[in-house]
């Protein structure tokens, strides 16, 4: 049966290809359009490498603070400072490893009288624990290096073409914002998207040239990395976390602090908007995305509803044949549906191609360094899913418009 | 005839219905992505206010020049200020050097202040510059007198507002001489010393040719400890100047505070950024819209060519009573051309509530009239051209062949 329906889809999408091909631009574009937006949060949101540890990670990244200090009141929202951090962020319950780290930051270098601006970051030895490089060359530094202030890096891969061709860089040294510092490590490159990771030169927080970030608590562009032992500690993290902040305001003098740590999907919701409530607004993130998706598919729905209505008066006469001879309009309407998720099942896999084009241009581009997305697994169930729910929106309407058709209308003709 | 039209379109609802819903959507997307574009067009044509070419920033930041630091490192960054400024000043590349507080052109972070204008609540971006800046940045002066050394003397303390501030304030009056009075959110007067408005200036558009053009305000910094030492400097250029001579400032510059972070770059380099950074969503969004109007374009040529052969009788009749070619295809045409007059009438109400309810205030309403405009034409032809053949057809239908049908 279900072959039998296949077969009359198929050929029925022979019939008038000019309708079938407008049809599969159509769920082509559109599906290629979810899916390059669903792969790139896809990326963003899975644990690659260097955050194979994502799953169990979380970040304290945004604070606001509101303190009163010489008779003047401020409220700072941003990113957290080193001495914060390193006051009430450490030895959390359920906390495995944590790490300090700073926020990118552009370091320069001149060659022959050119700026070269690179991507630095200052990190602690933790730091290589929780976030797994891949070296291709030595190691990184240790917290022994941070302790001691020794000017080592770790350097990208695009780093060590710029400075040092294509030669292997370690013990060498590389100068950046007048310090020199030798190569202890060289590693693939990381783009943007693995937002914890991302940087060119990596180096110890003690090569800083000032070390007054020791001494502020906030707006220094610092996070804290914990590495929980595992997901279901994350409420305790949170918890332990807010009481630290209580002990914070009545230690020094805060009115107002607020701060958590947060997944990376948290991250996202709490960028989105930056409410004054402590929860990251994640639900809404999520309700947000489906709104917007099922926005952005109404224009497609309706278009492939109107061709499919009349593609349907074509065939009132077959209708009609079936109809007389005692199909049901729920037969009807299924076969009709069937059909058309067979035909989004096509515009589907073109949506996968077109997809796979759009991610590989994206990459050539060069417009986020270093980004390389692919299609895997999930994406692909996605498509598979969207692909169905798109033709079973975009089938029913116009499949119960036929089954309620008169028989006798139908084989007439069809007319109204 | 156009009511003719209107009542054929009625008669055909149902079938018609789907087309004018998609039409209307399609004409929300050209509206959106046209009014975005018109707005960035009508920026790009007001003034900038300052000049970027030849003109270098130089950031400094380090410790001891966060708010929180002692007296004695205040100090410190002070002394340091003042070597820095005569080293620049005393260098031939550089024509003339201005110190400025986080306000720079083109630049990302920036110091507000507020004021109730007109009933609202607006920022205002609060520049603290040294009187070198209009000779630096090429502000053009409108009306009165720029700041000048020894204004921290007088009785008041004089500032220049941009020509849009002032209009917002004093309307068409002489802003010159008037007091500034700054109100706060519930319309108190906000107790400081004495501003009086001195000069006024074309304008200060800090985010760039495609933004608004934000109100901004002019006045010289409190200079020496205890307050807090500029961490900005923009640079005059000599034309002609290697850029090997960025290389040499830094390292200069590096050897008065070598704890401080030090970089100098181009405004022209900024500005790149900006632009590429305002251009690329509109750019996605304008893509993304096309393949979804090609899409409904493509669909529309199919359904109505669809309904053609379905009107067959209908024409055929029309062609029997006399009506000619050039009329039959008037009459599809002129169906599908009411259908997007009624969609562009829907959309273009949906889309003026933005403006009516003051959504994006900095958008003015001949923008959106602009653009709605465009799009409505735009609709127009893509409903003409997904007709045109369908409509060819329709006018090839031989009435005997077709009154033979039933």
């Amino acid at each position: 049966m279900l072959l039998n329906y296949l077969k009359i889809a198929f050929k029925v999408l022979l019939r008038r290809k000019f309708f079938t091909a407008i049809s599969l631009f159509g769920i082509g574009f559109t599906l290629t359009a979810i899916l390059v937006v669903t792969a790139l949060a896809d990326y963003a949101l899975a644990p690659l490498p260097p955050e194979v540890n994502l799953d169990r990670t979380l970040q304290i990244w945004w604070m606001v603070v509101r303190q009163t200090s010489n008779g003047q009141t401020r409220e700072i929202a941003g990113s957290a400072g080193y001495a914060f951090l390193d006051r009430y962020a450490r030895d959390l319950p359920g906390v495995e490893k944590m790490s300090i780290a700073s926020d990118p930051f552009a370091a320069t270098r001149y060659v022959d009288g050119r700026t070269e601006t690179w991507t630095m970051r200052t990190t602690d030895g933790p730091y290589w624990e929780i976030l797994r490089f891949d070296f291709l060359e030595g190691g990184a530094f240790t917290e022994e290096d941070e302790r001691n202030g020794n000017r080592v890096a770790v350097i990208s891969e695009a780093a060590r073409r710029a400075f040092f061709g294509d030669r292997p860089a370690l013990g060498g040294s590389v100068e950046l914002d007048g310090q020199r510092y030798r190569v202890a490590g060289v590693v693939r490159n990381v783009d943007l998207l693995r937002a914890a990771a991302a940087a060119d030169i990596w180096a110890p927080h003690s090569t800083r040239k000032s070390q007054d970030f020791r001494r502020f608590h906030f707006a220094s562009e610092f996070s804290a990395l914990l590495l929980a032992r595992s997901r279901a500690d994350f409420p305790l993290i949170k918890t332990a976390f807010r009481s630290r902040l209580e002990l914070a305001k009545s230690q020094e003098s805060f009115e107002k602090l607020l701060g958590t740590p947060e997944t990376r999907l948290e991250q996202f919701a709490s960028a989105t908007r930056r409410t004054d409530t402590a929860e990251p607004p994640t639900r809404m993130l999520i309700g947000q995305s489906i709104g917007a998706l099922l926005l952005f598919m109404l224009l497609p729905t309706l278009n492939l509803v109107s061709i499919n209505m009349s593609r349907i008066l074509e065939r009132s006469s077959e209708i009609g044949v079936r109809k007389a001879f005692g199909a049901s309009a729920g037969h009807l309407v299924g076969q009709f549906i069937l059909e058309n998720i067979f035909l989004c099942l096509v515009g589907g896999v073109l949506a996968l191609g077109g997809t796979a084009l759009v991610l590989h241009g994206i990459a050539q581009s060069g417009l986020v360094p270093h980004l390389d997305v692919h299609l895997n697994y999930r994406v692909f169930l996605i498509a598979l899913g969207v692909a169905c729910f798109f033709g079973v929106l975009s089938g029913a309407l116009p499949a119960w418009q036929m089954s309620r058709l008169h028989p006798v209308r139908a084989l007439k003709g069809g007319a109204r | 005839m156009i009511r003719h039209f209107f009542k054929l379109a009625w008669n055909r609802r149902r079938a018609n219905g789907f087309i004018l819903a998609e039409l209307l959507l399609c004409f929300l997307t050209l509206g959106a992505v046209l009014t975005i574009a018109c707005f960035f067009l009508h920026n790009w044509r007001q003034p900038l206010g300052f000049e970027y070419r030849n003109v270098w920033r130089l950031d400094l930041s380090g410790g001891n020049r966060f708010e929180d630091s002692d007296d004695g490192q205040k100090a410190q960054g002070w002394a340091r200020v003042d070597q820095i400024l005569r080293l620049l000043r005393s260098r031939d590349e550089i024509e003339s050097v201005s110190p400025l507080y986080f306000n720079v052109p083109f630049g990302a972070s920036s110091m507000l202040t507020a004021n109730l204008v007109g009933g609202t609540q607006r920022r205002v971006l609060d520049n603290r510059v040294g009187p070198e800046a209009r000779e630096v940045l090429g502000l053009r002066l409108v009306a009165g007198r720029w700041l000048e050394p020894g204004d921290e003397a007088l009785a008041f303390r004089p500032v220049v507002l941009t020509r849009n501030y002032a209009r917002a304030l004093y309307g068409d009056g002489d802003p010159i001489g008037k007091t500034l009075v700054v109100r706060n959110e519930d319309g108190k007067i906000d107790k400081e010393e004495e501003r009086r408005v001195v000069g006024v200036v074309e304008a200060w558009r800090q985010y760039g040719e495609l933004s608004h053009a934000p109100l901004a305000q002019f006045s010289l910094p409190a200079w020496g400890p205890p307050h807090l030492p500029p961490g900005n400097f923009v640079l005059k250029i000599r034309p002609g100047v290697s850029p090997a001579f960025e290389e040499d400032l830094v390292r200069a510059v590096r050897r008065i505070a070598p704890d401080w972070t030090v970089s100098v770059s181009s405004l022209a380099r900024h500005r790149d950024r900006l632009l590429r950074d305002r251009l690329l969503p509109l750019l996605i969004m304008a893509t993304v819209a096309g393949f979804l109007i090609l899409m409904v374009g493509l669909g529309l040529t199919g359904v109505l060519w669809q309904s053609i052969t379905r009107r067959t009788q209908e024409i055929g009749l029309r062609r029997a009573l006399g009506a000619t070619p050039g009329q039959i295809r008037w009459q599809i045409l002129g169906e599908l051309l009411a259908l997007a007059a009624l969609a562009a009438g829907a959309g273009s109400l949906i889309i003026l509530q933005a403006p009516l309810l003051g959504i994006f205030d900095e958008v003015p309403l001949q923008v959106y009239l602009f653009a709605l405009t465009l799009a409505a034409l735009s609709l127009s032809l893509l409903v003409v051209g997904c007709g045109l053949y369908p409509s060819w057809l329709a006018t090839r239908i031989r009435p005997a062949h077709a009154l033979q049908y039933e």
